[in-house]
């Protein structure tokens, strides 16, 4: 764990195999800080990104993707400086956390489009396409019109735009956010999938726990500024020491909140007006994350989705920064 | 090449989306407005009068209008919709984008706007006309001792006047041909009075040549032209309508009618100086004295804003950052 706590990119790797390199990086909002002297190196292979809203994740990636400039500092990824930069974004693919498509379009429509643009031939095009989505399971579903997508369905469309150039690093914000238990798994999937055919990934998430068995690199950044940066298992024992406190919608609430309650480190369980969601305080979360899809194909209660309060993460940093 | 390619390709896309828009059916709406005009107009005594009118209509109101409701989207939309990213991660120039858009709105409105033109030319020319035949120049006169002195001279189907009792009559004078003369009942001053036909005026029922066309290019290039405007101000502002709107209607609309100098720095005036032909009587009504370039100069000026604009905005879009909310 020699790598918690620091705030400067770690010496012992090597500059020219990393994908992504930011020193001293700063991007502000007016008088908004959005990332304040940020120094990290990420290597090839899936790197999670972790820290709760407003940590400056979405900024960091924003950077990195060249959507925006730094304020100060400077980023460069695969060697190249990102803003506006073509021969980057050949290598790069991107995937914004915000959940918007051409409604009208469908998926393979919107897909083959992009990938026109680029300089693709209609054929080549097609292809990728059709084969970025079947990569993602819409097969079926794409020639449907994106507005008529679930936000599970919207959200693999997402990714399949982000890896169907077959780019070398893909950039994922948020990607497993708000989705059922289903989709992430199917998710968490095609990002193994893809680390396996030599993709580099950077995946951000709020939630450590979402990460986990996908990577052991994480990097934690707080109030825009890097917090820690190392193995998962070193960080979730850092995370673990505070009570955390997590919905569930269920269709079986009160099944459920009976089953839980029996786990260790549960301190209280309160179901919603809604009669859906069950709010649960544990100081145990990593076990509750563990235990929950078996409880919950053994009830058959029906999770459709699963979150974990952004306050309580944020009292955990703030724990982390003392 | 692949500049080239990638512009078409967008505006490919973006046309067939928004000829299937709400924003499409309004500006349609905008465009029929002078053509159905033209089109539903009965009681025309003079086509010329009617096109003249109709024109300006289409000029100041349906081309701007037209123009900056699509033009709004050129950017503004995409970075509204959150969609802009799609297009900025990718192998391609970022201009590419402003101009692809800008081609499909340019196309829709300029097409919309010759529709417009085109209506208001039929129209014009197949009013249902109030009456076909020559108008009559009618004089009411009265006899003094120096012969017979003219009240009124007019043009109407009726002719009112008053007998020797004071009571109103009147008589129906269309029917008459030059030279005839009706005598009426003597006034109420007790002197003799006549309707005497004086001239034949012929109804004017067709367009000077070549109306036709300077209206088509001068409603299209007009709406393409408030396009790119709108689509500039897309670049900066979330909301470039209403400052479009501001522009075409409050600061154009001063400009270009304030008489002076200030007129040649409205679109209007350029786009006026492609149709108006002051040595026509119609126009030359509704301008008076001023003047106008020639329509070379006119097209060629419009032409030099508008590369300057295409090339301000697609450097403006290669540079600025979008911060997109999530």
């Amino acid at each position: 764990m020699s790598e918690i706590l620091t705030d400067k990119p770690a010496e012992t790797s090597e500059p020219t195999s990393c994908v992504i390199e930011a020193r001293e990086l700063g991007r502000w909002y007016g008088e908004v800080v959005g990332l304040s002297d940020l120094s990290v190196i990420i290597q090839p292979g899936i790197t999670g990104l972790v820290g709760p809203n407003g940590s400056g994740k979405s900024t960091f990636m924003k950077l990195i993707v060249g959507e925006l400039k730094p304020s100060r500092g400077g980023v460069r990824v695969m060697g190249h400086k990102p803003f506006a930069n073509r021969t980057l974004y050949r290598e790069l693919g991107f995937c914004p956390q915000q959940d918007a498509l051409y409604d009208h379009l469908s998926a393979y429509a919107f897909l083959t489009h992009l990938l026109r643009i680029t300089g693709k031939s209609a054929r080549d095009s097609k292809l990728l396409a059709g084969k970025a989505l079947e990569r993602v399971g819409l097969t079926e579903a794409m020639h449907r019109k994106c507005g008529n997508y679930s936000k599970g369905m919207r959200q693999r469309v997402r990714i399949a735009q982000a890896i169907a150039h077959e780019p070398k690093l893909i950039i994922f914000d948020e990607p497993l956010s708000g989705l059922d238990p289903i989709a992430r798994h199917q998710i968490r999937t095609i990002f193994n999938e893809l680390a396996s055919a030599g993709c580099s990934l950077l995946v951000s998430s709020h939630v450590l726990h979402e990460l986990q068995g996908l990577t052991n690199r994480i990097v934690l950044i707080h109030r825009g500024r890097l917090l820690a940066q190392g193995g998962i298992s070193d960080i979730r024992r850092l995370l673990s020491k505070h009570p955390r406190r997590i919905s569930i919608a269920s269709d079986a609430p009160v099944d459920l909140a009976v089953e839980l309650l029996r786990l260790p480190g549960m301190r209280a369980t309160r179901i919603a007006e809604d009669n859906r969601t069950l709010t649960v305080e544990t100081q145990n979360a990593e076990q509750l994350f563990d235990e929950l899809p078996a409880i919950a194909t053994r009830l058959q209660a029906g999770i459709t989705s699963l979150d974990s309060d952004d306050e309580d993460l944020e009292a955990v940093f703030d724990y982390l920064v003392g | 090449m692949a500049f080239i390619k990638a512009t078409l390709l967008i505006a490919a896309l973006q046309t067939g989306v928004l000829i299937k828009s709400i924003r499409f059916v309004i500006c349609l709406l905008v465009a029929l407005v002078p053509a159905g005009i033209s089109l539903a107009a009965g009681g025309v005594t003079d086509a010329e009068k009617l096109a003249v009118g109709l024109s300006m209509m289409a000029l100041q109101f349906a081309a701007p209008l037209v123009g900056l409701i699509l033009g709004s989207v050129v950017i503004a939309e995409e970075v509204e919709g959150r969609t802009i990213t799609f297009f900025f991660t990718r192998p391609i120039h970022r201009s590419a984008l402003f101009m692809g858009r800008w081609i499909a709105v340019a196309l829709v409105s300029s097409l919309l706007m010759a529709g417009s033109a085109a209506g208001i030319v039929y129209g014009s020319s197949h009013a249902t006309f109030q009456d076909t035949q020559p108008q009559i120049q009618w004089e009411l006169q009265t006899e003094r001792a120096t012969g017979w002195k003219t009240k009124i001279s007019q043009t109407s189907k009726n002719a009112w006047y008053k007998d020797e009792e004071g009571r109103s009559r009147r008589e129906r004078v269309s029917w008459m041909q030059p030279g005839d003369v009706i005598d009426l009942p003597a006034n109420p001053q007790g002197r003799p009075q006549r309707i005497r036909a004086v001239k034949s005026i012929p109804r004017d029922m067709d367009l000077p040549a070549g109306f036709a066309g300077l209206l088509i290019l001068a409603a299209s290039l007009g709406a393409a032209f408030y396009t790119l405007i709108t689509a500039g101000l897309s670049i900066f502002y979330k909301r470039p309508m209403i400052l479009g709107l501001a522009y075409a209607f409050a600061v154009e609309g001063l400009l270009a009618n304030l008489p002076g100098s200030t007129q040649v720095l409205s679109v209007q005036y350029h786009l006026r100086s492609l149709l108006v032909d002051m040595e026509n009587p119609a126009w030359k009504r509704v301008f008076d004295d001023a003047e106008f370039l020639e329509p070379g100069q006119a097209l060629l000026r419009l032409a030099v804003f508008a590369i300057v604009l295409l090339g301000g905005c697609s450097w403006a879009v290669a540079r600025k950052q979008f911060v997109l909310t999530s």
